[in-house]
């Protein structure tokens, strides 16, 4: 142990490896926000004037709400008018290839290890880079628009398939829905649109990275997934963010329909700039998903790795509307340093025989901070309905904190619910029986944790899965012995 | 008649100046304290975390009021019928919330027993002053206007080192005087260094139609090395409403065993909260709830690892039945430091009708990291496989489906551990007439 001690030491003092800005000319907002900052980021996006008004509708709503107290977190009060809610990468009109994009962005990307022309290349990833706020490239455009699935930015569906967003967006999460996604609705920048046509199953993994760049620019993501009847997609997310030491906020919401017979299995990869180790910085995450299971044997699937991020408060759902659904979550939620994670799930069951599954595996290391918060909600219709909860936590370190807060209501005798929580350390008995088969300490550690997450991790999408082990092994560096 | 929270004030009021109080003012200030509580604090409602599933909208539609002073009393107050054929050591007597001396007995050897009344009346300032020390001035409006309006309760301590061989008894009867009051009443319970007892709890409506409500707050403290096993029936009528809230402090190596039922009353909350003041301190709670139409019943508990090297094991379990319903919210605390802290929880929950609603809420909030903490819970129904294989081997239907809900239970009854308890409990909780088709609901086949 003490051998290893000088290396961890090193390890802790590591920075932030996806620590760094681009520079790069930004088209940005002054800070602040009223009814004519949200005028202007729709005039900017040219969206149509439905879309205005129902952005108008949800910030008055906004100023009516509070910003919510509940979860078991601690942050200094944000400032809602410091932050810019606008900020669009300068770029040519329109871009017709890669070649075109701004080579400081490519160049980030190759950092990040993530380019473009390596996933285009080897592993048949359609990638959607939001850069910031508006999306610069997309590729695997016409493979996809072969197989009839639209994948695009919001702004450009908004312009080339306004009914489709107008019957969708708002329908999972509408803008009451809580303070975070009213404030989305009113001032989102950019995200995703993706539509799967009825019977087409994706011919490829979609994926969007995110970048949270401009200083002070507060990312408001908007997601909107729409799975038709007998369809399928996977849908992969994942982020980091340059080193700041003004907090950044990030509120996006998702909202995923599933029609009959239809699967979408959502995947994250979190792992923004989680502030130093004295707590300073970071991003603040408050981060609104949700998933409508509409159809009958309808299915979604959330798998999320949280690893960054100094603030994250967000609870991916499902409502299992059709007969026979079913909804999963499965979570691994690292903490370490001074991050907080508040995180769980809902599953508002309602179809019959609906049923779902949470995994759900928290990780609190050093002054980390990490709570589960789930609802499971068996309707009176809800016939049959099976849900079964596991979430286990584990300490590293004698400073950090576990909370687990399963609420479960049932109203359907026929239902069928289970729940499981465990908190404990890395047991003594399995550390020692690493060690004397001749791991160290570190390795000891890091193996007996993989195998807690396992469960989580092999949900995940291959690529991802061996980013999300790296990810937790580089997360815990420093952090156990 | 709904009363406004300023007529509450005024009837407590009234009720402080009824009461013998030689010991002078401080009481009074203390009284006159949670009474200023109770203004800033008001009733809770459903925004209020810990009243989320439980309204007492209903309870305070019944505009309950102290009762006169004094009622009557019939000579025997038909306490005879309720008596159990357990040798108990003693027995404390509280009809209508008040201490029956005439009623009662009790060992005069290392336990000493007395009542609140009769504390306030002879100024016993050791006594009183340890009113309110483990609960304060409550946590919510109710608790703060009991300590307001409190007018009796039994105060039994334990001396050092005895060892009591038998339970010793508070019996608490409602009598039909009581219909439209509420009783406020407060329990101190003190075991000394090294002592042993056993307490019964009963709480019994002699008339079943009576609507009232019941209000008691217990203070329980173990000193070192003391055992308290701890056990209570609330069986009150249909329409009573019953609200208890448990305070109890562990020192070191203290032991606290408490079983608790709650079949009777239109709407029961008992909250229970835990601290351990001392390292190597264990604390052991079962518990378990029948509820049918219109009943609502409610367990709160609030174990709170502080210290190091205590454990607590919790398991509560629930049949619900017509259109009952049960609210289970365990929350397990351990704060910084608390190394070596082991605890778990479990609350069980048999569904056996349509109409029941049952919302659980387990927590856990760890703050170190050598801890072992778990809890589970679960929702579901009788299992059909069960039931044809005790169909195969000749039951009926019925008594098949009675025979399973009674052996949900049975590790929970089983910790009454005397006989004459077990059976009072699976009488009154009538399994083969629980599984009868309900008349007003469609019955689960």
């Amino acid at each position: 142990m003490g051998q290893t001690n000088s290396e961890m030491e090193a390890l802790i003092a590591a920075e932030y490896a996806q620590g760094f800005i681009t520079r790069i000319d930004s088209d940005t907002f002054p800070p602040g926000l009223d009814e004519a900052v949200v005028r202007a980021i729709s005039e900017r996006k040219g969206e149509p004037e439905w879309m205005l008004q129902k952005r108008l509708e949800a910030y008055r709503h906004w100023l009516t709400m509070d910003q919510p107290d509940w979860a078991v977190i601690n942050h200094p009060p944000i400032d809602f008018q410091q932050i810019s809610y606008y900020s669009s990468p300068k770029q040519s009109p329109k871009l017709e290839s890669l070649d075109q994009v701004d080579p400081e962005i490519l160049a980030t990307y190759e950092k990040l290890g993530i380019s473009i022309e390596e996933q285009k290349a080897l592993s048949g990833v359609a990638v959607d880079a939001v850069f910031d706020s508006v999306s610069v490239a997309t590729t695997f455009r016409e493979t996809l628009a072969e197989a009839g699935v639209i994948f695009c930015a919001i702004s450009e569906a908004l312009r080339d398939y306004p009914e489709l967003v107008r019957q969708y967006m708002a329908s999972v999460v509408p803008h009451k829905d809580n303070f975070f996604a009213a404030l989305n609705s009113a001032v989102f920048s950019d995200g995703t649109f993706v539509y799967i046509p009825e019977g087409v199953k994706c011919p490829m993994e979609l994926s969007t990275y995110f970048r949270i760049n401009e200083a002070k620019t507060g990312q408001f993501e908007r997601t909107l997934i729409i799975a038709e009847a007998g369809s399928e997609v996977s849908y992969l997310e994942g982020c980091t963010a340059p080193m700041r030491d003004e907090n950044q906020l990030h509120a996006a919401v998702v909202e995923l329909v599933a029609m009959e017979d239809a699967k979408i299995k959502y995947s994250t990869v979190q792992n923004w700039y989680p502030g130093d180790l004295e707590g300073k910085g970071g991003i603040y995450n408050f981060v609104t998903k949700r998933g409508d299971c509409r159809g009958d044997r309808s299915h979604i699937s959330w798998t999320q790795v949280e690893t960054g991020s100094a603030v994250t408060w967000k609870y991916p759902s499902c409502i299992l509307r059709g007969r026979d659904s079913v909804g999963e979550f499965y979570s691994v939620a690292v903490t370490k340093g001074f991050q907080q994670a508040d995180t769980g799930t809902k599953m508002i069951h309602i179809g019959e025989n609906s049923r779902s599954t949470i995994v759900s595996k928290g990780i609190s290391a050093m002054q980390g901070s990490n709570a589960y918060r789930g609802l499971v909600r068996i309707a009176g219709k809800a016939e049959n309905a099976r849900n079964h909860t596991r979430c286990d936590s584990l300490l590293i370190g004698d400073r950090c904190a576990a909370h687990t807060f399963p609420y479960i209501e049932v109203k359907n005798p026929t239902a069928k619910v289970e729940h499981e929580a465990t908190t404990s350390k890395v047991s003594e008995d399995q550390l020692f029986y690493c060690r004397q088969r001749g791991l160290t300490e570190e390795d000891a550690v890091s193996m007996i944790i993989n195998g807690f997450c396992k469960e989580v991790f092999q949900e995940l999408p291959m690529e991802f899965a061996v980013e999300a082990q790296k990810l937790l092994a580089v997360s815990l560096e420093g952090a156990v012995g | 008649m709904i009363l406004s929270p300023s007529d509450y004030k005024r009837g407590t009021l009234q009720g402080i100046e009824s009461l013998p109080m030689s010991s002078g003012d401080w009481m009074i200030d203390r009284r006159l304290a949670a009474l200023e509580r109770f203004e800033t604090l008001g009733f809770p409602d459903r925004r209020s975390e810990a009243w989320r599933y439980t309204s007492v909208e209903g309870l305070l539609k019944q505009g309950f009021t102290a009762p006169a002073k004094s009622s009557q009393r019939d000579r025997d107050d038909g306490i005879q019928n309720h008596l159990l054929e357990i040798a108990t050591l003693g027995r404390l007597v509280f009809i209508d919330g008040q201490f029956i001396e005439e009623h009662s007995v009790y060992p005069s050897e290392g336990v000493r027993v007395t009542s609140l009344k009769t504390a306030m009346a002879t100024g016993d300032r050791q006594v009183l002053e340890a009113v309110g020390s483990l609960s304060g001035l409550g946590d919510d409006g109710f608790a703060a206007l009991n300590l307001a309006g409190f007018q009796d309760g039994a105060v039994i301590r334990i001396a050092p080192d005895v060892r009591l061989d038998g339970p010793m008894e508070l019996l608490h009867l409602s009598t039909d005087r009581v219909e439209g009051h509420k009783l406020p009443t407060r329990h101190l319970i003190l075991l000394e260094r090294g002592s042993q007892a056993e307490l019964i709890e009963r709480f019994i409506s002699e008339d079943q139609q009576s609507s009232y409500f019941n209000h008691q707050v217990v203070e329980i403290s173990l000193a070192e090395q003391a055992t308290l096993s701890h056990k209570r029936i609330q069986m009150e009528s249909r329409q009573a409403y019953h609200l208890s809230d448990l305070h109890i402090a562990l020192q070191s190596k203290a032991a606290y065993y408490g079983v608790m039922a709650a079949i009777g009353g239109c709407w029961s909350r008992t909250f229970i909260s835990n601290r351990f003041q001392q390292p190597d301190a264990h604390c052991e709670l079962d518990g378990l709830y029948l509820v049918d139409d219109g009943q609502l019943t409610d367990f709160h508990l609030d174990i709170d690892h502080q210290l190091a090297n205590c454990s607590s094991r919790e398991n509560f379990k629930g049949i619900l039945r017509g259109a009952g319903k049960a609210v289970f919210d365990g929350l397990i605390q351990v704060g910084k430091g608390a190394q070596k802290s082991e605890a778990h929880l479990h609350n069980a929950n048999l569904m056996l009708s349509r109409q029941a609603e049952v919302d659980t809420k387990p927590q856990l909030t760890i703050l170190a990291d050598d801890v072992i903490c778990s809890h589970g819970t679960s929702v579901g129904q009788l299992d059909d496989q069960a039931i044809f294989y005790l169909r195969s081997r000749g039951l009926d239907e019925q008594r098949a489906r009675a025979l399973l809900c009674q052996g949900f239970l049975a590790e929970i009854i089983e910790k009454f551990e005397h006989q004459a308890l077990i059976e009072l409990l699976n009488r009154r909780m009538n399994f083969v007439g629980l599984t009868e088709p309900e008349t007003n609901h469609e019955s689960l086949g």
